[in-house]
């Protein structure tokens, strides 16, 4: 059974503690029900769909290694996003580390493998892509995910007010760059 | 001419609500901003189109791979260990005993040892008194316990006492058990330039709990809150 959208912090718990106990069922169904917020983050961070495809695996290979290690002091979906918010920005930097720059039109026509049907607006693209990964973050966890500014906080490791401040420049920034856009 | 941060963050909220009717109401109180208001609820809606999510059906299987570690930081740690020892070795023969000066000068040969066998070799002659002396243990503590006894800034907007309690812990680098019973109501922190076990305390005697060293770096935390002043103690001994 594939479950969608946030799941309930005791489900996510109970599927945690069967997790470390032993069954590895508990852990697909987890996959199951985060792999899309989590392609969505990266996509979000990433921009091309393909490496977001692979972000999302790799961070999904973390989780299941440090699963036993999370101390449920948070809800799981904060420390998932919080893992995938640290992953993907990271995978951004190294990817313009290598100087691999993206043509986007290239990418607008190449869908992942999981992506079913995605018709990416090349306005918000190209705005997106002069962001900072950090700015790309919090703009997808707050438009994409639809998480509140504590939420967001939390998976930042921000305080409330830092994600707020964040939240405004990231959007007047992405604004201004997607104004800027020829519209077609 | 720019446009008033209230009005500014008005617009935001009516774009992101996107609600006709206030809408309606922002465009009759401000009609000189209600093309920006129009492009606002555009770029935002944009913005929400794109982040459509995947389709269930499309998700992959998942598979164990191991992670992908980024090696640049360990290229650097090498590089870095390399330049110190080169350093070193170079101090080292600068402040050696000089050579008669009938002697040519020794070829300089520098290895790059292995990072961890870096280590600083003592000069060949007598040293002060004071970087010889034994080091006592006892009276030295080792250096990581300086980071349990740092001190430190925590400010907590809200957050459960739990979770409080555990970021107080973290950031003052020892682990805390929270003994069962405590609850775990919202709360603030404000503490400025104490340690975590003073922190803890502190937070105690507001939401009745009491930290207890438990071994090394380690705080149990107990729902009850300890009353006792110092002078009471002194009374018992009396």
């Amino acid at each position: 059974m594939v479950y969608e959208g946030t799941g309930s912090f005791d489900e996510d718990t109970i599927l945690v503690e069967r997790f470390v106990a032993g069954d590895s069922s508990a852990f697909e169904t987890l996959y199951a029900r985060y792999y899309t917020r989590v392609y969505n983050l990266a996509r979000g961070v990433l921009i091309d769909p393909e490496e977001a495809a692979d972000a999302t695996q790799e961070i999904f290979a973390l989780v299941y290694r440090n699963l036993p290690k999370f101390h449920r002091q948070s809800k799981f979906s904060t420390w998932l996003f919080r893992i995938s918010v640290n992953r993907a920005i990271q995978e951004s930097r190294k990817r313009r580390f290598r100087n691999k720059t993206l043509e986007l039109d290239q990418a607008a026509e190449q869908p992942a493998p999981s992506q079913g049907g995605d018709e990416p607006d090349p306005r918000v693209q190209l705005a997106m892509e002069k962001l900072a990964p950090q700015d790309r973050a919090i703009i997808t966890l707050f438009y994409w995910q639809e998480l509140s500014l504590q939420e967001i906080a939390d998976s930042m490791d921000i305080n409330l007010n830092a994600a707020k401040t964040r939240l405004y420049r990231a959007r007047e920034r992405f604004r201004q760059y997607f104004e800027q856009e020829p519209e077609i | 001419m720019p446009i008033p941060p209230d009005i500014d963050e008005l617009m935001w909220a009516i774009a992101e609500n996107d609600t006709p009717d206030a809408v309606y109401e922002f465009e009759h109180r401000f009609p000189k901003y209600q093309q920006e208001l129009m492009r606002r609820i555009k770029t935002v809606q944009a913005l929400r189109a794109q982040g459509r999510t995947v389709p269930a059906r499309d998700i992959p299987a998942f598979q164990a791979r191991p992670v992908t570690v980024d090696s640049k930081p360990v290229q650097w740690l090498g590089y870095a260990a390399i330049s110190i020892a080169v350093i070193s070795t170079a101090v080292l023969a600068a402040t050696r005993n000089k050579p008669t000066p009938t002697q040519g000068p020794a070829p300089i040969s520098v290895k790059a040892p292995e990072p961890t066998k870096v280590r600083l070799v003592p000069r060949n002659s007598p040293a002060p008194a004071v970087a010889t002396a034994p080091i006592d243990p006892a009276k030295n503590p080792p250096i990581q316990q300086a980071d349990t006894l740092k001190k430190f800034d925590a400010v907590i907007e809200v957050a459960k006492l739990h979770d409080a309690i555990q970021m107080i812990a973290m950031s003052g680098k020892v682990t805390v058990t929270i003994a069962p019973g405590l609850e775990n109501p919202e709360v603030q922190v404000n503490f400025t330039h104490m340690t975590a076990m003073e922190m803890l305390v502190a937070l105690g005697k507001d939401y009745a709990f009491t930290p207890v060293i438990n071994g090394e770096n380690d705080i149990l935390i107990l729902p009850v809150k300890d009353d006792s002043e110092p002078n009471e103690g002194k009374e018992e001994l009396n």
